[in-house]
């Protein structure tokens, strides 16, 4: 492809190369999600076949009305209960990572203090404790603070999970400001936390809407704790139902895909709105040099 | 948590009254984690040890007097050994055409001590009916053929703060036929624990004295007058045990303090100096102690404990990393598995997603915004539907992979199916997982590509470099800054990626594909077994912490961040 640099004219060619590999690319790595769209919009079990057209054969939507009016044996609506329990939950996670989050990072960035450093160590080693061995310990918590079974627990747990790395990140981002702003501000009388505030964060939305979409996946996409700290059904979230359709009993992939999908749906809705930020703000922050 | 070198030197004879509060309390503090956490577990190994010598005294009463109703009948009760508060025996009629108990009745009851003995007729009542219905259990058990659990077996009553009923039940079988329950009861006394509460108090204000005295000296010196304080006061808490007892907890003691005390010490003077700096930091902190480092302790010392609740020391971690020969896969297999596993696919990640964002990152690309966005997607999507498309996509029979290589005339494979090959389970797995990972490192790479100035390329094209030698001299070198970090935000992550393994092969065949943390998640989950899995997981910790520790100091990666 170097061969053609040299010319005044551009040759098409590497373009139409360029283009051959991405769509390549591309196609292979669509390729799974299509075949999960035709299992899910096959009739039952049926879309499970050897053939590899992601067209259906046969188009039904029974899998999803089957999945979206899944209702319990005293004729709960499951599916509705499970929904409102994952957006609430996933909701307030985000609400209280960022809350959290962008508070330490702000005092990280901007102040030095006793403990600093061993803080932001703290955080970074806590991302190689192994979840194995916090299940147990974790369980006998949040039951002594009797949020077994009970929503707020999940979402604190979330939320300090997505902690450690929000706050690098956003730590990150927040060292990239320029202080010329908030020393200006100081001289006008302004206070701490409305630097904060009206500076700090609205310079910073790239790096928060990151955050957000970080807690709210980590709330979003996890089934293990979901499904060991919560017992009755009602209060399962959606990933744990997800899961029970491919679980020991019974393999039910037609339901399970359609059960994919729909979960799938508000997280990449959430990545393209927020991709631009999704690539200046995680650079620009936690992993800057 | 050690001091920041900026305020190591915070002690001296004109340092201020909190300065000193500060030196004390972070002293007691240690004292109470230290002395609290080893107290804590002898205390409970005592009270074990103890309750079940006291089991087995009245069980065995029990089991006597099971024997003699055998053989002389409910008025065995009559006659007691000295020290049973009171004995029971029921007498089961048999069960009647629908298998259900029938025609107990509390046939003798002997009661020597009246503490034993229910307080009213009504209490009576209702205690005879308990002993009816445990009756019923207990022949419900029997004749299900299952051993009655502990819970039944034995039950405790507070006399008084320093007494305890204890109850012991045992069945009444003649032969193999169920006639009925005996209870015996005996009044024990209540365990005097090994160091007195009194003590206790004693230890803490001996350290806070001491430690508010250590604040006089400066430098090495504090820090070691610190550190004696707390020793001090860890070993005075185990006074009046053995001589090793008190010698090992104290000079873990010494150590962690002379480490430690001060850079704790600093922070509480941080929070007295500048209260506000911390009001922002302290919310996150809590959360983070109370549910991240306060479990991981707590596993930690769960390491340390059979799966029965015995204290095993180093038992756990002897069984992992000195296995016998017939275990396989053993603990060198599955590291080994867990480190090619880990070098694949953050190699797989870092090529891939660099490739296609230089690709991505030409300037006249048509299409751009689009190739992106699908490019992004296995990142959105939940990793453990991930790990199950993929399953179904390795199925032998209509799975796409076979289907695909069915097109191209290649036989087919059984990928994860029984009796699959540990090749094909690793190759699935990996598949998977570089799938699943080459977005994370494409969006990096691409932030970091744009920051690159343009200027530079230009001056590379004067100087007439070639392709490979812009790329080689220019982009690389600039990458590195942030793709460092996300390497090793991806090894830390892959080394601990569990939803693939566990969903994918699931450690097919034979546990082989298991990676470390499967292994954990499998000693936990099916063997049952809290103190091996824990035992695992540390070990876990330590190689990726070695790992982290290592990289930083050849990259120096994380420098940057604590200016």
């Amino acid at each position: 492809m170097s061969a053609t640099k040299k010319l005044g004219r551009k040759s098409p060619w590497p373009a139409i190369g360029t283009h051959g590999v991405l769509a390549f690319v591309t196609l292979l790595t669509m390729y799974p999600l299509l075949i999960v769209l035709r299992i899910a919009l096959s009739p039952g079990d049926s879309g499970m076949t050897p053939s590899l057209n992601p067209v259906p054969h046969e188009f039904s939507l029974d899998n999803f009305i089957a999945v979206v009016t899944n209702t319990s044996a005293q004729g709960d609506w499951l599916f509705g209960r499970q929904l409102l329990n994952s957006v609430v939950i996933s909701i307030a996670t985000t609400v209280l990572g960022i809350f959290l989050a962008t508070t330490a990072a702000y005092a990280f960035s901007r102040f030095r203090f006793p403990g600093r450093k061993a803080g932001l160590m703290a955080f970074l080693v806590s991302q190689m404790f192994p979840g194995v061995l916090m299940m147990v310990p974790l369980y006998l918590i949040l039951e002594a603070l009797g949020l077994l079974n009970a929503s707020f627990g999940l979402v604190v747990v979330y939320a300090t999970i997505a902690i450690p790395f929000c706050v690098w990140m956003l730590k990150g981002y927040f060292d990239t400001i320029p202080k010329d702003l908030e020393e200006s501000a100081i001289m006008d009388g302004a206070s701490q936390f409305t630097i904060f505030w009206r500076i700090i964060l609205p310079l910073s939305m790239p790096a928060v809407a990151v955050t957000a979409l970080f807690s709210f996946m980590t709330a979003w996409n996890e089934f293990v704790l979901a499904f060991t700290f919560m017992e009755e059904p009602k209060a399962f979230t959606l990933p744990v139902t997800v899961y029970s359709y491919v679980g020991e009993q019974s393999v039910e992939w037609g339901k399970f895909a359609a059960a994919s999908i729909i979960v799938s749906i508000p997280i990449m809705v959430l990545f393209f709105a927020l991709q631009k930020n999704l690539v200046g703000g995680l650079t620009a922050g936690g992993v800057k040099g | 948590m050690v001091a920041d070198p900026t305020q190591a030197d915070t002690g001296g004879a004109n340092a201020p009254l909190y300065a000193r509060i500060s030196d004390a309390l972070a002293a007691v503090l240690f004292v109470a984690v230290v002395a609290g956490s080893v107290l804590g577990l002898t205390r409970y190994n005592d009270a074990r040890d103890y309750s079940r010598a006291v089991q087995a005294r009245v069980g065995k009463l029990a089991d006597d007097l099971a024997a003699r109703v055998v053989q002389t009948g409910p008025r065995a009760a009559d006659t007691l050994p000295d020290g049973v508060a009171s004995a029971y025996v029921v007498v089961s009629g048999g069960t009647d055409d629908f298998g259900i108990a029938v025609g107990s009745q509390v046939a003798a009851s002997h009661v020597s001590d009246p503490a034993a003995a229910p307080p009213t007729p009504d209490g009576k009542q209702i205690f005879d009916q308990g002993l009816l219905n445990l009756s019923a259990e207990f022949q419900d058990y029997h004749s299900k053929g299952q051993p009655v659990p502990s819970d039944r077996h034995f039950s405790v009553a507070g006399l008084n703060a320093n007494e305890t009923l204890f109850a012991a039940n045992a069945q009444v079988l003649d032969g193999n036929e169920f006639k009925g329950i005996v209870q015996v009861t005996v009044r024990v006394p209540n365990p005097t624990p090994s160091t007195p509460t009194s003590q206790l108090g004693l230890m803490l204000l001996l350290t806070l004295g001491l430690a508010f005295g250590a604040s006089y000296l400066t430098g090495l010196h504090r820090r070691l007058a610190l550190g004696a304080a707390v020793g001090v006061g860890v070993a005075f808490t185990f006074v009046g045990q053995p001589f090793g007892f008190i010698l090992w907890p104290g000079l873990v003691g010494l150590g962690l303090g002379a480490a430690f005390v001060t850079g704790v010490a600093s922070v509480f003077r941080g929070v007295r100096e500048q209260p506000r700096t911390y009001v922002y930091v302290v919310p996150a902190m809590i959360g983070m102690i109370v549910l991240v480092f306060v479990p991981f302790a707590m596993g930690v010392a769960i390491a340390f404990f059979s799966s029965d609740g015995d204290f095993t020391g180093f038992g756990n971690f002897q069984e992992i990393l000195n296995p016998s020969a017939t275990t396989h896969p053993n603990f060198y297999w599955t590291t080994s598995v867990t480190i090619l596993w880990t070098v694949l696919n953050v190699l797989l990640h870092v090529s891939i997603g660099v490739a296609l964002a230089l690709v991505l990152n030409r300037p006249k690309l048509r299409l751009k915004a689009l190739y992106r966005v699908l490019l992004i997607i296995p990142w959105a999507v939940p990793n453990y539907i991930t790990a199950l498309i993929w399953k179904s996509m390795f199925n032998q029979q209509y799975g796409a992979v076979n289907s695909l290589l069915d097109v191209i005339g290649v036989e087919q494979v059984n990928w994860i199916g029984p009796g699959s090959s540990f090749a094909s389970n690793f190759i699935a797995d990996l598949t998977t997982n570089t799938w699943l990972g080459f977005p994370f490192m494409m969006v990096v790479t691409l932030g970091a590509l744009q920051s690159i100035p343009k200027e530079l390329y230009e001056a590379a094209d004067i100087d007439g470099a070639g392709r490979w030698q812009r790329f080689r001299t220019v982009t690389l070198p600039l990458l590195k800054p942030a793709l460092i970090p996300a390497i090793i935000l991806g090894v830390v992550w892959t080394f601990n990626m569990f939803n693939v393994i566990y969903l994918v092969s699931g450690g097919a065949p034979e546990n082989e594909t298991n990676i470390l943390i499967t292994e954990a998640y499998y000693a936990f989950k099916v063997l049952h077994r809290f103190g091996l899995a824990a035992a695992y997981s540390i070990l876990i910790f330590f190689m990726l912490l070695i790992y982290g520790w290592m990289q930083n100091r050849v990259t120096r990666a994380t420098e940057g961040a604590f200016e």
